[in-house]
């Protein structure tokens, strides 16, 4: 994927009412792409088929392996 | 015991010593307020000192200590806390003069656990600004680290590893989100826990990155973490993040060994071409001393380890982004410049990639749980590296620079944020130029006990917990 340009990062700034000019924009500009290069690059097999699962942690009791019913 | 050594005491030590009436709460909080006073200047660990509480607390712990009544194994005991973490008339300022006025009108769960288990809170740590760990920046001054000034500290719990390392607390609390606990205790050759996302309750306590945000020990010894632990550990209605589940009595379980322990090693973590030399040798063979004691040593493989990088800092730069929504808005030139970039650019990565970045973490969870059925824990390096050079500059001079720290040196501890299970950073050895190397031990969600007693089993059968820093 080719970076956000400067302009474009001001424009996505803009759009949450924040507006970033000089001296911070080439460096905002250089971890916004590096973030969205890094996460972009992940390819991973079954990740569309992953369930949306909240963020806290599984119960003691579900922490077998995917797929294996407890007995 | 001469009242100038009392600091040398372990926490343990120092609480049972209190117990047999040879020291009391007031001489133990006495000689850490004095030692402070004297190294503070040096290594800016704190960023609040409450004196005068501190000894009017001692000396009603004096009263009940004379009066046969001990509290527990803290009774007594001086701590310092990282700052986020509120105590009532005591300012919280997150490590930011954004909120030097902040004072907070009620403890935070964990302070008033701590109160209610006989310790004294001596002390407020110091820490990166906002707890936003990549930043350098410290505007309360820049802790040192005590086995070498020029290296870091490791952060954001960079005061509560100074601290504890200089002998300046008996024992402290840091908060980890991606390795805050672990990477400052391995930097300083001090024994830290995160503990399960879930387990110690955040009520009372600033938020970074809500969605894995911990606060757990930092200290000198396994037993005091355990005993820390002990005493911040539990459900709380007030956090309905916690977990109603028991807290098990972590010391009794130390004198049953590791015998049989099944452990796995993580393969990806131990060979990956960023770990030093000399950090991998001192691992390999930490896991053999855990082998001559008895445990079952394996490899594991867990691939999905590899991004956990770019999950970390999108979910990060993603939830502060949006938890100082307000500050970017109103007050950004008020805050340290590495962190008013970070928090302008978490405020612009699309929902996409932050969703993109939770189903990640998902599967990296599954990954690492599912190491579980064949292991009772796993193990590593806390980081690739002993502790690194101080920056020099607070700038991003390229897209480079900031990928390279995104998939970098994070990748080490958090998985384990991820997977929310309890994760430990134990001293296993020492560079060729005096730094600490630390053993990273994960656990199953909520069995801090497990990895307590196999991290206890291996400290007892080495000597790096009682090195002490140069000079110190």
């Amino acid at each position: 994927m080719s970076d956000l340009s400067k302009a474009e990062i001001q424009v996505l700034g803009k759009a949450v009412q924040l507006h970033i000019n000089e001296p911070e924009l080439t460096e905002v500009a250089y971890h916004a792409n590096a973030l969205l290069e890094a996460m972009e690059a992940i390819r991973e097999p079954g990740l569309e088929a992953m369930e949306h699962v909240p963020i806290v942690v599984p119960p003691l009791g579900s922490l077998a392996s995917p797929g294996k019913k407890k007995g | 015991m001469a009242a100038s050594d009392i600091h040398y005491l372990s926490a343990g030590e120092l609480g049972r010593r209190i117990h047999k009436k040879e020291i009391s709460p007031s001489e133990a909080v006495k000689a850490y307020l004095d030692r402070t006073e004297k190294l503070q200047p040096t290594y800016h660990a704190y960023i609040t000192v409450n004196k005068e509480e501190a000894m009017e607390q001692a000396k009603v712990l004096d009263k009940e200590a004379a009066a046969g009544k001990f509290r527990g194994p803290l009774h007594g005991v001086p701590v310092a806390i990282k700052d986020p973490v509120g105590v009532k008339g005591w300012p919280s300022t997150g490590g930011s003069r954004i909120f030097k006025d902040n004072v907070v009108n009620q403890d935070s769960t964990i302070a008033r656990k701590l109160k209610e288990a006989g310790a004294v809170i001596i002390a407020k740590a110091n820490m990166t600004e906002m707890g936003i760990a990549e930043t350098t920046e410290f505007p309360w001054g820049t802790p040192k680290n005590p086995w070498n000034h020029d290296r870091s500290t490791g952060s954001s719990s960079a005061g509560s590893g100074a601290a504890t390392a200089a002998f300046m607390c008996a024992a402290s609390l840091g908060g980890d989100t991606g390795g805050s606990i672990r990477i400052p205790a391995s930097y300083c050759g001090l024994v830290g826990l995160r503990p399960s996302f879930g387990r110690v309750s955040r009520h009372g306590v600033m938020t970074v990155t809500w969605s894995m945000d911990t606060i757990g020990p930092m200290t000198r010894t396994v037993e005091d973490t355990a005993l820390m632990t002990q005493a911040i550990a539990g459900y709380d209605p007030n956090d309905r993040y916690t977990y109603d589940a028991p807290v098990p009595d972590y010391t009794a379980s130390f004198s049953r060994g590791i015998k049989g322990l099944r452990v796995g090693v993580i393969k990806e973590l131990i060979e990956a071409e960023q770990v030093d030399k000399e950090v991998a040798a001192a691992v390999k063979t930490a896991v053999k001393k855990l082998h001559d004691l008895g445990a079952k040593v394996e490899e594991v493989s867990l691939p999905m380890v590899l991004h956990s990088g770019p999950i970390h800092w999108v979910i990060c730069y993603s939830e502060f982004g949006t938890t100082y929504r307000d500050i970017i808005r109103t007050r950004a030139r008020e805050l340290t410049h590495m962190v008013r970039i970070a928090v302008l650019a978490g405020s612009l990565l699309p929902a996409q990639s932050y969703y993109k970045a939770l189903l990640l973490r998902e599967m990296l969870r599954r990954q690492v749980l599912a190491a579980f059925d064949r292991f009772d824990v796993l193990v590593s390096p806390t980081m690739p590296t002993a502790a690194m050079e101080r920056a020099k500059s607070v700038h991003t001079e390229s897209k480079d620079m900031v990928s390279s720290w995104v998939t970098g040196p994070v990748r080490m501890t958090a998985p384990f944020s991820h997977a929310n299970t309890p994760a430990l950073s134990v001293p296993c050895g020492m560079t060729s130029e005096r730094l600490p190397i630390g053993l990273q031990i994960v656990g199953k969600p909520l069995d801090e006990e497990t990895v307590l007693r196999a991290g206890h089993a291996y400290e007892q059968a080495t000597d790096w917990h009682t090195l002490r820093p140069p000079g110190v």
